[in-house]
């Protein structure tokens, strides 16, 4: 699998903090999947992203982008903040010009894209993420999940190679947070690898092809969302729950679900249990891995 | 707070900021060339200053028309932004008005014994020059609202970039405003904890000086997102502000403000030669 973006035993030490925010992390993006990153707070993700960014520089260690080390010069930076996009957890943070139309232009008018072609752009974005009629309004007076979706709208105008997500979908109520997936489905449509960090398990299970999980700065464990949570709660660190779909599905007897690819969203565990339940009830079933327990100990 | 229900509307306690910010971008002349908006609030300012103090009361009629009945504002939101206004000069007009001494006889129109021949008094003559500066304060006003009300920022910031102010000072301006909603978002934040938490009406000096600090501590906090943000979207050391939408002036309108700039001049050359 090849990698958009790599960490190499990278350090980072706050001057302010008794310990490293990222502690020897050796980790890779894989492109053009969906990665979630979890981990309890303070366990490293706004700093693994301000890193990816060439926000933060590495005290030890290197980030590479498509197999490359980042530079930090002032033009190196400007190149890689048009390759990979980052959409902060707050939004009033990266929200600059006065309407959605206006900051979404932002970028494009700093790489110094003509107006024509950051027009006809940035109104596409915005009508993708349903925020066409708001194009003039103030930011100052859009809600929250609006402003998300903005913050969103800047980042995807630019069509980075690579965008990173810090909690984008914290405090925002199920219709935010389906407008502003789908915003994210457009992108990854595109060819955009995507990386989100998240509390939220259950969105994590449901929407990523790949997971990492930082703990104190390291990466304890990365891989396909099966291979993560198969083994139960066991390898994931301490205040991090399982996914209650995976939850379920493993908490299943062994030989019922080996074989079957685990659910990942309400619907397919309707359908797998469905599944199940037709086979154990089909009469003159010989038993096969639908055996009980109690029937294997007989 | 539900999505789509923004902040603007959603209690009656609106900060002015905010609602001032709602109107620019809510009324009916904002189509309008905010160059010639500019021009026309110029042009009236100047007048403003120049003319007689019966001219300047038509001058401020005049604009409050133009913003209540041409941009549509509100009458009660114009009214409250222009009495507010008017507030700061009533809290001028004492040292304007009363004067401390002994005044000559028949100086006084009104008068206030205090000690010996020491007096509290008004002049005709004071009287009259808060009259003067009212009227003037009152037209300048009308002026300064009637392209507030109706010109949203951003579009200020494309004329005075059209009219070269240094790119340096514009996007400190930019920062500035954007700025000021963080600051009004972050006391606004603090204020609401402290009435949930049962604070009362009256605020003590230990309670201001721990919500100064907070607000301090949190309006640092979010200047260090924001300027992180900047980086995070390829600031390069300029922000490219978005250039001005070319835009029609209705015929009617314009042909309105030139008639009655014309009027205006017509009206002080008379009363100058009256």
């Amino acid at each position: 699998m090849d990698a958009c973006m790599a960490f190499e035993d990278v350090v980072y030490h706050y001057p302010d903090a008794a310990g490293p925010a990222l502690n020897h992390l050796t980790v890779s993006v894989p492109k053009g999947l969906k990665t979630a990153v979890l981990g309890h707070n303070g366990s490293g993700k706004s700093t693994f992203f301000l890193h990816a960014v060439g926000v933060l520089r590495p005290q030890h260690g290197r980030v590479l982008l498509e197999g490359a080390a980042l530079g930090y010069s002032r033009k190196e930076l400007a190149a890689l903040r048009r390759s990979v996009g980052l959409v902060l957890q707050d939004p009033e943070q990266q929200l600059i010009l006065g309407t959605p139309l206006e900051d979404a232009s932002f970028g494009l008018r700093a790489a110094g894209m003509n107006e024509g072609d950051i027009r006809s752009r940035c109104m596409e974005v915005l009508e993708q993420l349903g925020l066409a009629d708001l194009r003039d309004q103030p930011i100052h007076q859009l809600s929250l999940g609006q402003k998300k979706r903005v913050s969103l709208a800047g980042v995807l105008a630019m069509r980075p190679e690579l965008i990173l997500l810090d909690e984008p979908t914290s405090y925002l109520d199920p219709l935010s947070e389906v407008q502003l997936l789908t915003g994210l489905d457009i992108a990854r449509s595109q060819g955009a690898t995507l990386v989100m960090a998240t509390h939220d398990m259950n969105l994590a299970y449901r929407w990523a092809d790949w997971i990492i999980v930082l703990d104190h700065g390291a990466c304890r464990i990365a891989g396909r969302p099966d291979e993560i949570f198969a083994a139960g709660g066991t390898r994931l660190p301490a205040g991090l729950a399982m996914p209650l779909l995976a939850d379920i599905w493993y908490s299943l007897p062994r030989q019922y679900i080996s074989g079957r690819p685990a659910p990942r969203d309400s619907e397919q565990m309707i359908q797998r249990l469905a599944e199940l339940l037709a086979e154990n009830s089909t009469p003159g079933h010989s038993g096969g891995n639908m055996k009980s327990e109690e029937e294997e100990q007989d | 707070m539900p999505s789509g229900c923004g902040r603007a509307g959603a209690n009656g306690a609106e900060p002015m900021l905010r609602r001032i910010d709602a109107l620019s971008c809510r009324n009916a002349l904002r189509p309008l060339p905010p160059l010639w908006k500019s021009l026309f609030t110029a042009v009236m300012f100047i007048l403003s200053y120049m003319v007689h103090p019966a001219l300047q009361l038509i001058i401020c009629l005049w604009m409050m028309y133009w913003c209540t009945h041409h941009a549509r504002i509100p009458r009660r939101a114009y009214g409250l932004l222009f009495g507010t206004a008017l507030f700061f000069f009533a809290l001028s007009l004492p040292p304007l008005l009363v004067e401390l001494g002994r005044p000559a006889d028949g100086e006084a129109i009104l008068h206030l014994p205090l000690s010996g021949q020491l007096q509290l008094y008004i002049t005709a003559e004071g009287l009259c020059r808060a009259g003067l500066l009212l009227t003037r304060v009152m037209a300048c006003l009308s002026c300064s609202l009637f392209l507030i009300l109706t010109t949203p920022f951003g579009e200020l910031l494309q004329v005075l970039h059209r009219l070269r102010l240094p790119q340096i000072v514009l996007e400190l301006m930019l920062v500035m405003y954007r700025f000021l909603f963080l600051l009004s978002d972050t006391a606004h934040g603090l204020l609401l904890a402290r009435r949930l938490r049962g604070g009362g009406r009256r605020i003590t000096l230990r309670e201001t000086a721990g919500m100064g600090g907070a607000l301090l501590a949190g309006t640092m906090r979010r200047y260090r997102g924001f300027a992180q943000g900047l980086a995070v979207r390829g600031y390069t050391g300029e922000i490219a502000l978005p250039p001005a939408e070319p835009r029609v002036l209705p015929r009617g309108l314009a042909l309105r403000a030139g008639a009655g700039i014309l009027l205006l001049l017509l009206a002080q050359l008379w009363l100058l030669q009256a």
